[in-house]
C-alpha cells in the first residue's frame, strides 16, 4: 500500500458535471460562495491515490490536536488561466498547530466537503512523525506554471 | 539571574520545558517534489518537540 500524488479522476469528470466550485462569481450557482475544500492527512500505509473518489477515514492520520476530517483550506482566489492552462492553489498555508502524530504519513487530500466530501487531488511528501510541534504545507506561487492545481 | 516568570518555556510532549535546557536542530530535506524543513527539540537523546514545514513544489498538470 502507498499513496501516489494525483489529481483524482472521479474529479475531471465531476468539473464538466459542476459538482464542484472554486469561484464567488459563479452564475450557475444560486450563492455566490466557493465549495469548503478540506485537506487531511493520511498514514504513509494508506492507499489515496488518482482513483480516490471521496474522503475516507480509512488511513487518516490521528493524535493530540488533529481533528478528523483535516482542516478547512483558506480559498480566497478563484480560478483563473494563462494561456491554455487553468489553474488554481489555496490562497494560505495548510497548518495544524501544536499536534503531535506518531505514525509516519506521508499525503494529504484535497477534497469537498460542500460536495458529499468529493476527492480533488492527492500530494504526497516524505514520510514523518510531528512531535507536539507544527505541520505546515506551503503552497507554491498561483501561475499557470506552478499552482497546486493546474489543468493543462 | 532571570526568575521563573521570565524563563522561555516552549511546549513539549512533557509540557513546558526550558527552551534552554533543550537542543534544537533544523534538517533540510529536498527530495524533489518538496522541500522540508524539520525542527527538533531534544532533552538528552529524547525528542520532546518536532514540527515540520512541508513546501510544496509544483507539481505536474492534468494534460488535455
Amino acid at each position: 500500500m502507498a499513496n501516489t500524488q494525483a489529481i483524482c479522476t472521479s474529479f475531471k469528470a465531476e468539473l464538466m458535471g459542476g459538482f464542484h466550485n472554486f469561484s464567488d462569481a459563479n452564475p450557475a450557482r444560486s450563492a455566490a460562495t466557493r465549495d469548503t475544500v478540506m485537506a487531511a492527512l493520511y498514514l504513509a500505509s494508506a492507499t489515496i491515490d488518482a482513483t480516490t473518489t471521496a474522503y475516507s477515514a480509512t488511513g487518516e492520520v490521528s493524535g493530540t490536536n488533529y481533528t478528523a476530517g483535516g482542516t478547512a483550506v483558506t480559498m480566497a482566489v478563484n480560478p483563473a488561466t494563462s494561456g491554455t492552462t487553468a489553474f488554481w492553489t489555496p490562497s494560505a498555508s495548510i497548518s495544524w498547530t501544536s499536534v503531535t502524530l506518531s505514525t509516519s504519513f506521508d499525503a494529504v487530500l484535497l477534497y469537498n466537503s460542500t460536495n458529499a466530501d468529493r476527492a480533488i487531488a492527492v500530494y504526497t511528501f516524505g514520510a514523518q512523525t510531528v512531535t507536539a510541534g507544527n505541520f505546515s504545507l506551503t503552497m507554491p506561487a498561483n501561475d499557470a506554471s506552478n499552482a497546486l492545481l493546474r489543468i493543462a | 539571574m532571570p526568575d521563573e516568570a521570565s524563563t522561555p518555556l516552549i511546549w513539549t510532549i512533557r509540557g513546558n520545558l526550558p527552551v534552554a535546557d533543550l537542543l534544537y536542530e533544523t534538517h533540510w530535506v529536498d527530495d524533489g517534489a518538496q522541500l522540508r524543513l524539520i525542527e527538533t527539540y531534544r532533552d538528552g537523546h529524547e525528542i520532546v518537540r518536532q514540527s515540520v514545514h512541508v513546501y510544496i513544489k509544483p507539481p505536474a498538470p492534468a494534460q488535455s
